[in-house]
């Protein structure tokens, strides 16, 4: 369980951190926003907004709208009834910044400017902002839709059998180790 | 609401419960497990997954305000998803005192009473060192670090049979080969008649006799039923059940346990004001690194999750083990944000300079993990009635020298090693980094410490509550004291020991004496 965090508090942390973007999104900020209904009438604009979102955040990362914004419509995780507000606030940011009023239009670092735009913004903004950061992170770093796929950009291969000797270890593992001071691995 | 008797009721089925369960059931005790978790079937219920749906189900949490625990809940309690890594606690933890140079531990309790539960519950593991030829390459890495700058590095103990490093022990072993409790000590005392019911979670404690009269040696049947436990079906129709047994052993873990007993003091007023108190945790600090040019790679996803090697090498002197760590790419990004700049290289939390720092992790990232020696200072109370508890740490002055210190010197081992040190800001529940010391561990243990009196402790040395005869504490609540390595095997060795003394008291030899009487 020794881990930089322990894989169990870290897991801890992204369920906790969902429920914080709920606590700071909450439906009156909603309202004095009014942000149009058309992200939560049209799936597929919502879909094909928080994929760029997902493509900024994660360079390089591939796949369909649908896969890559698959995450924000999870109904397990508490970001789900905010995705509308949160792709229409992308679009509002990028009419603001670039004059586009389609997030998925922008260039990457176009993106990622307006992306900064929000983590620049309101303490509640920046929340949901960072939220759905990790959401799209966890949802591509760790493979979390696919065991078996895992994620290729970083190098993790997902579920296995084991792997061979040869890159499990260094066949002359003896010379990089120091002086041991137990006998058997046990400090007295 | 359906009543059952038993002769021994045990709350929960990690490394707490198992031995009593076992051995009890062995001593031909009527024996019932409750756990709140649900049912596990290594064989068929583990995942290789990072899904949170999956992970959150059996792995659970608890946010402070200085310090986060986590822990599981389900059949075998932490031993499906720890790393395995079973080491004995060195002698120097048994030897800690508090502030006022009273030892933690009660006395006649040490490495060298334990010294032979330990080998029991090795033996019952598999508990063996790594061989040098499975040490992985992190490990070797490590290793090579601490070689640089003259320090000593120790193969470590797992509990395993037949690894074949797929990288995944903390998600639950899907071949079999962690020596978790689902593997031996659940099974057979399953097999020796001992009733295990899952999902059902233990709400309150009260006596129904007068405990205090009743005899604390001989045949168990000679004792009354005389404690009643109300628990409740965590599924469906959330079916009460109440238990009436003549001993219960309490192994819900520290924070399950002292959160049970805290509920129950209004039906046993006189336990111990220390419930809940006295959480000493391994104060963990983590420093990270990127490798320099010259050594080679690591890799931090294949082979098992702890890399094989642990220092002692600054036990004596700074109180602390050192290892090195191997997260999967959901723990690099779900509770912290990885940053920094490397000379003309700037990596950021997200964004294409996070994807490069993502692809260089796997073979180029060195995070190094001290557990040390920490006071028992961090707090149990309970929000409302069956709300969740809360924890709270008060961080003096040294404690955070302590982190300070060691900090310091994970990051020395790193630079002079040649390393390129990273930012590394853990994240608050609300995703924002902490802005102030912060420890977080899995290796909570002493809310309910076994101590010489009831003014110091909750149990006394045999595990047995002060004031509530036949009423046990075998889990992590009653270890006293930071151990500086992984608690599982303490806390399983600690059992064994409690678990013997009980069937000595009751068990065949006490009905023996009677007899002959």
């Amino acid at each position: 369980m020794n881990a930089m965090m322990t894989r169990r508090e870290m897991l801890q942390s992204l369920g906790l951190l969902a429920a914080g973007a709920i606590a700071g999104c909450t439906p009156i900020r909603m309202a004095l926003h009014k942000y149009p209904g058309e992200f939560d009438r049209d799936g597929a604009l919502a879909e094909q907004t928080l994929a760029a979102f997902v493509e900024a955040v994660v360079p390089g990362t591939t796949g369909e709208p649908r896969d890559l914004a698959r995450v924000y419509f999870d109904d397990y995780y508490p970001f789900a009834p905010y995705r509308g507000f949160f792709a229409a606030d992308l679009c509002r940011r990028a009419e603001e910044r670039f004059g586009k009023s389609q997030f998925q239009t922008l260039g990457g670092a176009e993106r990622a400017r307006v992306i900064r735009d929000g983590l620049d913004a309101d303490p509640i903004t920046r929340q949901l902002y960072e939220g759905a950061i990790i959401l799209a992170q966890v949802s591509q770093y760790a493979g979390i839709y696919n065991d078996a796929q895992g994620c290729a950009l970083i190098g993790f291969g997902g579920e296995n059998q084991g792997f061979p000797a040869d890159v499990l270890t260094y066949p002359s593992a003896g010379n990089f180790l120091p002086a041991g001071i137990t006998a058997d691995g046990n400090h007295p | 609401m359906r009543t059952v008797e038993t002769d021994v009721l045990i709350v929960g089925s990690g490394f707490g419960a198992a031995a009593p369960a076992l051995r009890l059931s062995r001593a031909g005790f009527r024996v019932t497990v409750v756990e709140k978790g649900p049912h596990i079937d290594p064989e068929k219920d583990f995942r290789q997954t990072q899904d949170p749906r999956y992970l959150r189900r059996y792995l659970k949490g608890i946010a402070g305000d200085r310090l986060n625990l986590t822990y599981a809940e389900g059949l075998g309690g932490g031993s499906g998803f720890y790393e395995m890594v079973s080491l004995r606690a060195p002698g120097k933890a048994f030897a800690q005192t508090d502030a006022r140079g009273r030892r933690l531990w009660p006395d006649g309790l040490d490495r060298a009473t334990l010294d032979p539960y330990y080998d029991l519950a090795e033996e019952m593991l598999h508990v063996e060192q790594i061989p040098v030829e499975e040490i992985p390459k992190s490990g070797l890495v490590f290793a090579q670090l601490m070689k640089r700058r003259g320090y000593s590095c120790d193969r470590a103990r797992y509990a395993v049979k037949g690894c074949v490093g797929s990288g995944f022990c903390v998600t639950g072993c899907v071949f079999g080969a962690k020596q978790s409790l689902l593997l031996n000590y659940i099974p057979q005392a399953k097999d020796a008649g001992a009733v295990v019911e899952t999902d059902l979670e233990a709400i309150s404690i009260r006596t129904i006799a007068e405990v205090r009269t009743a005899p604390s040696e001989g045949p168990l049947q000679a004792i009354p039923h005389r404690y009643e436990v109300g628990c409740r079906r965590t599924t469906g129709d959330r079916e009460e059940v109440r238990f009436r047994a003549r001993l219960v052993i309490l192994a819900g873990g520290t924070v399950g346990t002292a959160a049970l007993l805290l509920r129950s003091k209004p039906t046993l007023p006189l336990l111990s004001s220390h419930v809940g108190r006295n959480i000493a945790f391994n104060g963990s600090v983590k420093a990270v690194g990127m490798l320099p040019d010259d050594m080679p790679d690591g890799d931090l996803f294949t082979g098992r999750t702890h890399p094989g090697m642990i220092s002692y090498e600054f036990l004596e002197s700074h109180g602390i083990t050192i290892s090195a760590v191997k997260p999967l790419p959901l723990q690099l990004v779900a509770g912290a944000r990885l940053s920094a700049v490397d000379g003309d290289r700037r990596y950021d939390y997200w964004g294409a300079p996070n994807v490069e720092l993502m692809k260089r992790a796997r073979t180029r990232m060195m995070i190094l993990y001290a557990i040390g020696l920490t006071p028992p200072g961090a707090e149990l109370d309970l929000r409302d009635g069956d709300g969740p508890p809360r924890v709270h740490l008060e961080v003096g002055s040294q404690l955070s020298a302590y982190h300070q210190n060691t900090k310091h010197l994970l990051e020395s081992i790193l630079v002079r090693g040649g390393c390129r040190l990273l930012r590394a800001e853990l994240l608050d529940p609300e995703g924002a980094p902490y802005d102030d010391l912060h420890f977080f561990t899995s290796h909570q243990v002493g809310s309910c410490r076994m101590a010489n009196s009831r003014d110091e402790g909750v149990a006394g040395p045999s595990g047995e509550v002060f004031k509530y005869p036949g009423l046990y504490v075998t889990d992590g609540a009653a270890i006293p004291s930071s151990l500086a390595v992984n608690s599982s095997l303490t806390i399983l060795a600690n059992a064994e020991r409690i678990a013997a003394g009980i069937a000595a008291r009751h068990g065949p030899a006490a009905i023996a004496m009677s007899e002959a009487r």
